[in-house]
């Protein structure tokens, strides 16, 4: 049933795409500038609907200012001591000697202007859309062309400590919310010609820049393809967030599971391109988002790489027993307390049975009812304001802590399985995982008080087989598990030492070009004579 | 011809599939131990089924490898003709659907037998029915994914026979040959039936990437299956001794008596956990094996939607087969060893047949793919 709806809104949205291309809402036709500033200047107005904001100065340039110009922008996006240094007064100041419009225009365009990026149109909306972009458009009488002069200066936020992914140990520089900033975290990491970018503009009304980033040479070209037409088959008025962009190119979108990795962390986007992989930056948004993306990247941190390999690998060994903690700890209480009570040791399971003694409801309700008390502690802890932040710990430490338990609405046990469910459920290092878990716990618990251990293992079997038919971009999401690649084994479960890691993922083609040069163990110097051997 | 499975898997994948076809039949209920004279030295039962499906299963994998881009059920109609081929077709997919059901059956019983005596077995069927058509309608790769998850699970589990050796006593395996060679006879019949399932693999054989490896692959699997079958017949008797036989899940009830440190006491619970997985992949392939079959015999664009149908059918002949747990155990030790032979060998012998008169009386025959495949089929098969 699923499976038709999809297909029907596929059809659907094929049908939209067949359209003929051009005029849908917020587009503008090719209208071409007029010889006549006065007409310019009135056009320009139009388009903005004489908005506030829009600062159109005329300017007389040339000998004696014969020639009259116009230098229009929106007064808050663009940067105003550049554009009155670096254009007004040199425009001024540098055409004294000029009579010739032409002239003037084209002197401006090419040398005067104090700017690195200055370009050149014909079309009046194009103008319309760099002024809106926050760049300055000058315009001189007589001449039917614009220069468009990169002057965007807008308030951005400081690069920052990533605040949704933390290390101890990595970089502490996370992305922000300007493209511009971003594409300088990652290029300061990979400065090598070969770091592609390039840039879509989706939204139709938002005109929001979003960047396609791969290595090439490194990246399967036959992804980077496909990406590319899935970015720009996408018609919709506004990206606000990757995450909008997320769902309009994701392989699997009625899945629990996500399909691309969304970071805030510059290094992990950088090792990523390393590996072959893309990503995807969204103007206004502090997450990249990289694909093709495996399960076992959900559960890798950037520091399995930056600490010792055998921390590395234990703590991520660690990291899948809480994963799996968290989806199924709740349901196992429920399964084992109501049908398999000769499972737990016996001593244990006479403690719980006392204290369940005294609890009115069966095991299912009181697991479900702690949980969604926990979902709701740990919501309002995200959006209360920061000052009432301490009110809600002490109701939950208090209220769930202390006074269910002495009221016997829920047992000690049970307090101590939502807990530890809790904090496994924060080790996973990306947080979208971690809200698929929240939601699968749930089904999982029911299955477990209808069918005990058989339940959840149904449950599990059925999700299993789902995650088996995910793919990322072409790759099996449960790439080097199953399908089993023993080569990639290395970077899964277990973290290999760095100098051992001299192979890329399987579907990047590229594989001549080894990773790490063969033989870089490091080992002591072989001893020479030693002349005192007891040392 | 149309296209209607389009996985592709690896002989490694192929391979898992056969140990999870197999491990299935008898990791725990152990049938060809249960109910007959001389249990102490059952290995040789077991080495000598081994033997003979070692060599019955390179018969049948080399046929196949004769037709390297036909499932059995295309390519029985063009070399028996339209009336017979169909006939033997449906022999076969009817073995599967049924053999689905005794599997599913097999694990209903072990549940309520062993941990949920409460609960009805149709229960437990349904359930396994349900998600295993759903694997199958997702296609070969999805079964050949879970099988490597499985099959490796399954195979290191093994590993778990090792562990109560101080309870080993070898003097129990003693008396070699008592009853002579006759009760082990029968035990390899018991074996072979169970290796008989691998008829599936005329299935599977179009769809592994590399056809050289499938001999290997198939030898290799037969091998280590039965190597965990002989070591199973062995550390029972040395651990139970004649009272092996005793038991209806006799290696769950080894498994049992493992603890660890005294704290870690039931962890048989690892093994029937795969053991379950296992079972339902297994059903799995049965099902996709089938409905492929089916939507091939009769020329359907899809045969996604016969999964759940025949899930249906397997769940319902798993109830009608067997009225209780003694029928059960009749069947697999008294039935099975003369009905499944019967049944795929005869099938397989009158596709040889077929395929030999083919090519001795109609070598020009331009039926299908039967001359090129004359030409190609030595170089394909090592």
């Amino acid at each position: 049933m699923l499976r038709n709806l999809v297909r029907k809104i596929k059809r659907f949205s094929q049908s939209e795409r067949n359209k003929a291309p051009g005029e849908t809402r917020g587009t503008y036709k090719h209208t071409p500038l007029s010889h006549v500033l006065e007409v310019n200047e009135a056009r320009i107005r139009q388009a903005f609907g004489d908005s506030f904001d829009l600062v159109c100065r005329r300017v007389a340039i040339g000998k004696h200012g014969s020639i009259a110009a116009l230098v229009v922008h929106l007064n808050e996006m663009v940067n105003p001591q550049f554009v009155s240094t670096a254009i007004i007064e040199r425009i001024v100041d540098k055409t004294e000697h000029l009579t010739d419009p032409n002239t003037v225009y084209t002197q401006i365009r090419d040398s005067y202007l104090d700017l690195t990026d200055v370009a050149e149109t014909h079309d009046l909306h194009k103008v319309a859309y760099e002024i809106a972009n926050g760049n300055t458009c000058i315009l001189v009488q007589g001449v039917a062309k614009a220069i468009v002069c990169q002057t965007q200066g807008y308030s951005q936020r400081e690069v920052s400590q990533p605040t949704t992914e933390s290390t101890i140990r990595g970089s502490k520089e996370g992305l922000v919310e300007s493209l511009a900033v971003n594409l300088s975290l990652i290029r300061r990491r990979i400065r090598n010609p070969n770091l592609r970018v390039e840039q879509f503009t989706i939204g139709e009304v938002s005109q929001t820049p979003v960047a396609l980033v791969y290595i090439e040479g490194i990246a399967n070209p036959g992804i980077v393809a496909e990406a590319r037409q899935r970015l720009s088959r996408i018609k919709v008025d506004s990206i606000q967030e990757s995450g909008q962009l997320e769902e309009f190119i994701e392989d699997a979108p009625l899945s629990p599971f996500p399909t691309l990795l969304r970071t805030e962390r510059p290094d992990r986007v950088t090792g990523n391109l390393l590996e072959g992989r893309f990503a995807i930056i969204t103007d206004g948004s502090p997450f990249a988002l990289i694909a093709p993306a495996t399960f076992s990247m959900f559960l890798t941190a950037p520091e399995d790489y930056f600490e010792r390999f055998f921390a590395g690998s234990v703590i991520r060994l660690l990291r899948y027993l809480a994963f799996l903690l968290s989806l199924t700890l709740p349901s196992l209480y429920v399964a084992i307390t109501t049908f398999h009570q000769e499972l737990l040791p016996t001593p244990l399971i006479l403690s719980i049975a006392a204290q369940r003694n005294q609890i009115p409801f069966p095991a299912v309700v009181e697991a479900i009812l702690m949980e969604i008390v926990f979902e709701l502690l740990r919501e309002a802890g995200i959006r209360l304001p920061v000052i009432l932040g301490q009110a809600v710990s002490i109701i939950g430490a208090l209220v769930i802590g202390e006074a269910a338990l002495r009221a016997g609405l829920v047992s000690a046990a049970m307090v101590v399985v939502v807990a530890l469910t809790g904090i496994s459920s924060f080790v996973t290092p990306i947080f979208s995982l971690a809200i698929s878990v929240r939601l699968l716990r749930f089904p999982l618990m029911i299955l477990a008080s209808a069918l005990g251990l058989f339940g959840i293992l149904a449950g599990l079997a059925s999700m299993l087989t789902h995650l088996l038919t995910l793919r990322s971009f072409g790759v099996p999401y449960l790439e080097p598990i199953a399908p089993f690649v023993a080569g990639e084994q290395r970077d899964v479960v277990f973290r290999a030492p760095w100098w051992a890691m001299n192979r890329r993922p399987r579907f990047v083609e590229e594989q001549t070009d080894k990773r790490v040069a063969p033989g870089q163990i490091p080992r002591p110097p072989e001893p020479e004579q030693t002349k005192d051997p007891g040392r | 011809m149309k296209q209607l499975e389009k996985g592709r898997i690896s002989s490694f994948q192929y391979m898992c599939m056969l140990l999870v076809v197999r491990i299935t039949a008898t990791t725990v209920t152990f049938p060809f131990m249960t109910d007959h004279e001389s249990p102490t030295d059952a290995w040789i039962g077991a080495a000598i089924g081994i033997v003979v499906s070692l060599v019955l299963l390179e018969l049948i994998v080399r046929f196949s490898l004769n037709f390297p881009n036909m499932t059995v059920i295309q390519y029985s109609q063009s070399v028996l003709g339209k009336f017979l081929g169909s006939i033997a077709a449906l022999l076969l997919i009817g073995f599967w659907v049924f053999d689905a059901a005794v599997a599913g059956r097999a694990m209903g019983s072990a549940m309520v037998n062993a941990f949920m005596p409460e609960t009805p077995v149709l229960v437990f069927i349904i359930v396994t029915a349900f998600l295993s058509a759903n694997g199958a309608r997702q296609g070969l790769e999805i079964t050949a994914r879970w099988s490597e998850l499985v099959a490796v699970g399954v195979v290191m589990s093994a590993l778990l026979l090792a562990l109560p050796f101080q309870a080993m006593n070898f003097q129990n395996l003693l008396p070699i040959l008592p009853y002579g060679i006759g009760p082990h006879l029968k035990r390899a019949a018991i074996i072979v039936a169970i290796f008989l399932r691998y008829s599936v693999v005329g299935m599977i054989v179009p769809y592994v990437h590399n056809r050289k490896e499938i001999l290997r692959y198939t030898r290799i699997a037969v091998l280590i299956s039965g190597a965990v079958l002989i070591a199973q017949s062995i550390v029972l008797v040395a651990v139970f001794g004649a009272r092996a036989t005793s038991s209806a899940v006799p290696t769950l009830q080894l498994v049992r008596q493992i603890t660890i440190g005294e704290f870690f006491e039931r962890i048989e619970i690892f093994p029937v956990t795969l053991w379950l997985l296992n079972n339902g992949v297994n059903m799995g392939l049965f099902i996709w094996a089938s409905s492929l079959g089916l939507a091939q015999l009769f020329g359907l664009n899809r045969f996604e939607p016969l999964t759940y149908p025949i899930g249906g059918l397997v769940t319902l002949l798993s109830m009608l087969l067997f009225k209780n747990y003694v029928e059960q155990i009749h069947y697999l030790i008294r039935v099975q060893p003369i009905f499944v032979p019967v049944l795929v060998l005869g099938v397989y012998a009158l596709l040889y047949a077929g395929f030999s008169i083919r090519k001795l009386v109609l070598p020009k025959q331009g039926n299908l793919e039967a001359p090129m495949i004359l030409e190609a089929g030595p170089d394909e098969i090592e």
